[in-house]
C-alpha cells in the first residue's frame, strides 16, 4: 500500500465517525470522507511544516460534511443509525439485554439529534468520534473555550431529553 | 455535587462504537480518484536538487514511500509533510551523506544486567518490558543505552543469523517514552531503502540495506550519539507509550512476524 494511503487508514475510522455524526444517517458520510481525503491530497504541499496531522484531516472532513448537511439537511431530519448487536465469537447478549441495548441506543440517540447542532457537534466529536479538547477545538474551528462550554451545555440538555437513568449494564442508579 | 456523567458519556462512547458505517472504502476511492487524476503541474518555487553542497541531510525517507505513488504527483512539500506525519512515535527517519566509519562495528549496549534486574528497572520507570515471545528467553539484558532503554539480546541461531560478525542474531531496543523530547533518528545511506509496513495494528518502519548510524536523544532530549551501533535490518514501531527496535538479519516479512509476537516477559 502506498504511503498516503497508508496515512489515511490509520484515521479512517476517527474520520468516517466524525463525517456520519455531522451528516447524520440521511447524508452521505462516505462521499464527504472520500472528498476530504482528495481535497486533503492537493491540500499537503500548502501545509505548514510542524502542525499535527489528524487535526488538520479532520477539520477538511468535518467542513465536507457540513457542506452536505447544509444542502441536504433543510429536507431531511437529523438520524443516526446503529449496527444491531451481533455476537461476533464471544458471548451473545441475551435476546432481552440487545432489545435493551437497541431500545437505549435509539434513545440516546434521538436526545442527540434533539440538539442544536452547534452542540450536537462539539459532543459527537469529543464522545462519539473520541477527540479531546483540543482536537475538537483544531477540528470544528472553535476556540477551546467555546468547545467546554458547548460541551458541558450539550450533556446538560441530553440529560434532559433523556428519561432519569439510563441503563448501562445495571450500574445507572445514582 | 457529583453528577451521573459517566453514564450518559458511556452510553454515548457505545454509540460512536456502533455508528452504522456504510460498508464502502472512501480510502481506496479517493486514491483511485488521486491517480486518476492529470499531474497537477508544480509549484513549489524552489524544487529539491540532489547534489547541493551544504545541507547534505536530506529527507528522503517521504520519496522511498511515495514510490508507489510515483514521484511526480507530488511536490516535494508533500512528501516532506507525509513523511513526517508518518513519524511513529518519536522516531524519524532521515537520509544522510555520510554514516561514521565506525557505523556497524561495534555494540555499546549499556550496563550488563540480569534480565529479571532489567524488568524490574523498567516497572520502577513505569513501563513493562515486552519482548517477541516467538524469538524464546533473551541471552542478556542491557541497560542504560540510550538512556532509559533496555536492551535484549539473543544468540544467533539457524532461523537468525548472526549480523555482521557481532556474535548477536537479534537485539531488541525498548525505549519508554514517545514524547517529544525523546527519541531517535535513523541516518542512512542511499543504499538503505525505507518502507512504511504494519505490525499488527501499529504502523512500523522497515529499514534495509547498508549499516546506518543510530542517533538517539533520550528522555531528556540530550542527543546520544550510538555512531557504533548495528548493521542488521532494522523494524522500528511504537506499541503504548513504548518504541521498539528490532535489529536483525531477518528479511522483512519474518522480522515482522517475529515483531508481532511482541508479550510483556513474565
Amino acid at each position: 500500500m502506498d504511503a498516503y494511503a497508508s496515512l489515511l487508514r490509520m484515521h479512517e475510522g476517527p474520520a468516517r465517525r466524525l463525517a456520519q455524526v455531522v451528516c447524520g444517517s440521511g447524508g452521505d458520510a462516505d462521499e464527504a470522507v472520500q472528498d476530504a481525503f482528495v481535497k486533503a491530497w492537493y491540500g499537503l504541499a500548502g501545509f505548514r511544516d510542524g502542525a499535527a496531522f489528524r487535526p488538520w484531516l479532520l477539520r477538511i472532513v468535518a467542513n465536507e460534511a457540513r457542506n452536505r448537511r447544509r444542502s441536504a439537511g433543510r429536507r431531511a431530519g437529523y438520524e443516526l443509525r446503529f449496527a444491531e448487536d451481533r455476537a461476533s465469537g464471544g458471548a451473545a447478549p441475551s435476546p432481552e439485554a440487545a432489545v435493551l441495548a437497541a431500545d437505549r441506543r435509539r434513545t440516546v440517540g434521538a436526545a442527540l439529534a434533539g440538539l442544536p447542532a452547534p452542540q450536537r457537534d462539539v459532543v459527537a466529536c469529543r464522545y462519539l468520534v473520541g477527540l479531546d479538547e483540543a482536537e475538537t477545538a483544531a477540528v470544528l474551528g472553535l476556540p477551546r473555550g467555546t468547545v467546554k462550554s458547548r460541551a458541558a451545555r450539550g450533556l446538560a440538555r441530553l440529560r434532559d431529553l433523556l428519561p432519569a437513568r439510563i441503563e448501562i449494564g445495571g450500574t445507572g442508579d445514582a | 455535587m457529583p453528577e451521573p456523567r459517566d453514564d450518559l458519556v458511556l452510553a454515548l462512547d457505545e454509540l460512536g462504537e456502533r455508528l452504522d458505517i456504510s460498508p464502502g472504502d472512501p480510502v481506496a476511492a479517493a486514491i483511485a480518484r488521486i491517480r486518476a487524476t492529470p499531474t497537477p503541474r508544480r509549484t513549489d518555487s524552489a524544487p529539491w536538487r540532489p547534489g547541493r553542497r551544504g545541507r547534505r541531510v536530506l529527507v528522503a525517507a517521504a520519496a522511498v514511500l511515495l514510490v508507489g505513488l510515483g514521484a511526480t504527483l507530488v511536490a516535494p512539500a508533500s512528501r516532506h509533510a507525509v513523511a513526517r506525519w508518518l513519524g511513529i512515535g518519536s522516531v524519524t527517519v532521515t537520509y544522510a551523506e555520510d554514516v561514521p566509519a565506525a557505523a556497524g562495528r561495534t555494540y555499546d549496549l549499556g550496563a550488563p544486567v540480569s534480565l529479571t534486574e532489567a524488568e524490574a528497572r523498567a516497572a520502577a520507570a513505569g513501563w513493562s518490558l515486552a519482548a517477541p515471545a516467538a524469538a524464546g528467553d533473551p541471552a542478556r539484558a542491557f541497560v542504560g543505552r540510550p538512556a532509559g532503554a533496555v536492551n535484549l539480546v539473543w544468540a544467533p541461531m539457524a532461523e537468525r543469523p548472526e549480523m555482521a560478525d557481532s556474535g548477536i542474531g537479534l537485539l531488541l531496543t525498548a525505549m519508554p517514552g514517545t514524547t517529544d523530547a525523546g527519541g531517535m533518528s535513523k541516518q542512512a545511506t542511499g543504499g538503505t531503502t525505507v518502507q512504511l509496513v504494519r505490525v499488527g495494528d501499529h504502523a512500523a518502519y522497515w529499514i534495509e540495506g547498508e549499516p546506518h548510524e543510530v542517533v538517539m536523544t533520550d528522555r531528556n532530549g540530550d542527543v546520544v550519539h550510538e555512531s557504533a551501533r548495528l548493521a542488521g535490518n532494522t523494524l522500528v514501531w511504537t506499541e503504548g507509550d513504548v518504541t521498539y527496535r528490532l535489529e536483525s538479519a531477518l528479511d522483512r516479512d519474518e522480522a515482522i512476524e517475529l515483531a508481532s509476537t511482541l508479550r510483556p516477559l513474565a
